[in-house]
């Protein structure tokens, strides 16, 4: 989807370069999130750094910024039977996640299994998220990952900026005619995400079934797949996704024509780093 | 001044002194219609067979909720005044309060037919029901009490169980809860605690009892059971009716 692109907030440390803003045009937002070679984050290049082509084409960077961009998030968690188990620790991985937050940003948590039960509340009150986790969290049957993928990100269809879906399950899509909703598959939910320019990052406990088809999902959103052992550190997850997207660059394009078409996005990046991005966008104009 | 005092003197003679308070107690019977409830996990399936349903036709999936309404509408006393609602995917209330046993059948046939249209493969709000049957009861007379049946499992609430619970205290609302538990669930998670604090904070009563899958009887007395307890807790020996035990 192409957007105009709204910019606030500022990094600490880092001589912030400011997005520029263009008024009607219409505007694809790329977040990117860059690593050097030891994996670490890199957050202090500029725009003359980064190169974006589309569909192979270079094209110019009309919009950049490096500063912390705030994040509009609905996190699911597999309350599923296959991970009952794991409940009392998913609740706590939630802490560090929350604890990660900045002000301006915004979260809604949701669980998914029998029932799909998203928070009508969508806020950066640390105090009210913590008591969603706290009394809000059941295990229930099934474990319908697409459809609440889908719906997840259509509670977030109203927002602005930044919009990223983050999903910790096993992995494994179980949803069923027996159920009360539509099953939703996975390429609904991926022309969905590349349609309406959501990120999902899914963190996929040593799963089975869907881990691949979430790790492809996140690859092609620009966002990320975290593959876990049962046992590890999930609120260290969390909060390391957290992190990786107060410190994503902002870059933008206009698109060379508005023909409703998917187009494919490359971001590079120079000096041996590498760059992760979405890998399209359906050129189509504001809604 | 002393013209006043006469003046009101005379009106009160003329009108006598204001009415007693009405006797008897404001209640809202609020009953967990969302399929995790009833039918969907263990915990409920034994209402699906619950033998003293009514004769006249009904709607079919509410039915298992039969047995603690009945249990309510024989525990009413003279002066009472009782309202029922269902927790859906939202509050659904049914308006005004019923005087009988007989007008709280018909206002509880009219909610679960309702209740019975409702979405209920979703979200329970369930704290924010009980938020706005305090709220209901706010206007009518003392003692006011909300009685809930759940299996506990809250999800999609706006508020929190604190909030409501400040809001039942302030409203001289006590909230008591009969809370059907599955055993096979994970007893770090389990919801009793929450529901047990609510109920406890607001002076109300809590009374569970476990699905048992090998007990037959006790599946089907089980919310009936505990909901007629706590009735009776609420009349006590004396027969006279009151909002806490």
């Amino acid at each position: 989807m192409a957007i105009t692109i709204a910019v606030a907030g500022a990094r600490a440390g880092t001589a912030p370069q400011q997005a520029t803003f263009r008024g009607d045009v219409q505007t694809v937002a790329v977040y990117a999130t860059v690593r050097g070679p030891d994996g670490r984050l890199v957050t202090s290049l500029g725009r003359d750094d980064f190169r974006i082509l589309e569909d192979g084409r270079p094209t110019e960077i009309t919009v950049f910024s490096n500063e912390v961009q705030p994040i509009t998030v609905a996190a699911l968690l597999d309350t599923s039977d296959s991970m009952g188990g794991e409940i009392a620790r998913v609740k706590a991985a939630a802490g560090p996640f929350i604890d990660a937050l900045l002000p301006a940003d915004r979260v809604r948590f949701g669980t998914f299994g029998r029932e799909i039960a998203l928070s009508p509340l969508l806020t950066g009150d640390k105090a009210v998220l913590r008591r969603v986790v706290r009394e809000e969290i059941w295990p229930v049957e099934h474990s319908p990952v697409w459809t609440a993928l889908e719906a997840a990100m259509r509670s977030l269809e109203a927002e602005a900026g930044r919009r990223v879906v983050l999903t910790l399950s096993d992995g494994e899509d179980r949803c069923s005619d027996r159920l009360s909703f539509r099953c939703v598959s996975l390429d609904e939910v991926r022309e969905r995400a590349v349609g309406d320019g959501f990120m999902v990052y899914a963190v996929d406990v040593q799963g089975a079934g869907a881990g691949r088809s979430l790790r492809r999902l996140a690859e092609d959103t620009g966002g990320g797949h975290y593959a876990l052992r049962r046992d590890a550190d999930l609120g260290r997850a969390f909060a390391d996704i957290v992190d990786e997207l107060h410190h994503q660059y902002l870059l933008g394009f206009v698109p060379a024509a508005l023909d409703g078409r998917e187009h494919a996005i490359e971001v590079q990046v120079a000096g041996g780093l590498t760059a992760r991005a979405r890998r399209s966008y359906v050129a189509r104009g504001r809604h | 001044m002393r013209a006043a005092a006469l003046s009101a003197l005379v009106a009160w003679l003329a009108l006598g002194p204001s009415p007693p308070p009405p006797a008897g107690r404001s209640m809202v019977l609020l009953v967990d219609a969302t399929e995790s409830h009833h039918s969907g996990t263990p915990t409920m399936w034994g209402w699906q067979s619950f033998p003293g349903g009514p004769t006249r036709p009904r709607p079919d999936s509410t039915v298992p909720l039969w047995g603690p309404i009945r249990e309510f509408r024989d525990a009413l006393q003279p002066g009472d005044r009782a309202t029922i609602g269902a927790v859906t995917d939202r509050l659904i209330l049914e308006p005004g309060f019923a005087d009988t046993g007989a007008q709280f059948e018909a206002s509880a046939w009219r909610l679960l037919a309702k209740a019975d249209a409702a979405v209920r493969w979703t979200t329970t709000p369930l704290w924010d029901a009980v938020d706005a049957s305090i709220t209901a009861l706010e206007s009518a007379p003392p003692p006011r009490l909300v009685v809930l049946v759940t299996d506990g499992r809250a999800t999609g609430n706006r508020l929190g169980l604190d909030e409501v619970a400040r809001h039942a205290v302030s409203a001289g609302v006590s909230v008591h809860i009969v809370l059907g538990l599955d055993q096979d669930g994970d007893p770090a998670i389990r919801p009793s605690s929450e529901a047990r604090r609510l109920a406890e904070s607001t002076g109300g009563l809590f009374e569970s009892y476990a699905f048992v899958r090998t007990s037959p009887g006790r599946e089907i007395e089980g919310p009936a059971a505990r909901v007629r307890q706590v009735m009776e807790a609420l009349t006590g020996g004396d027969g006279v009716a009151r909002g806490h035990p």
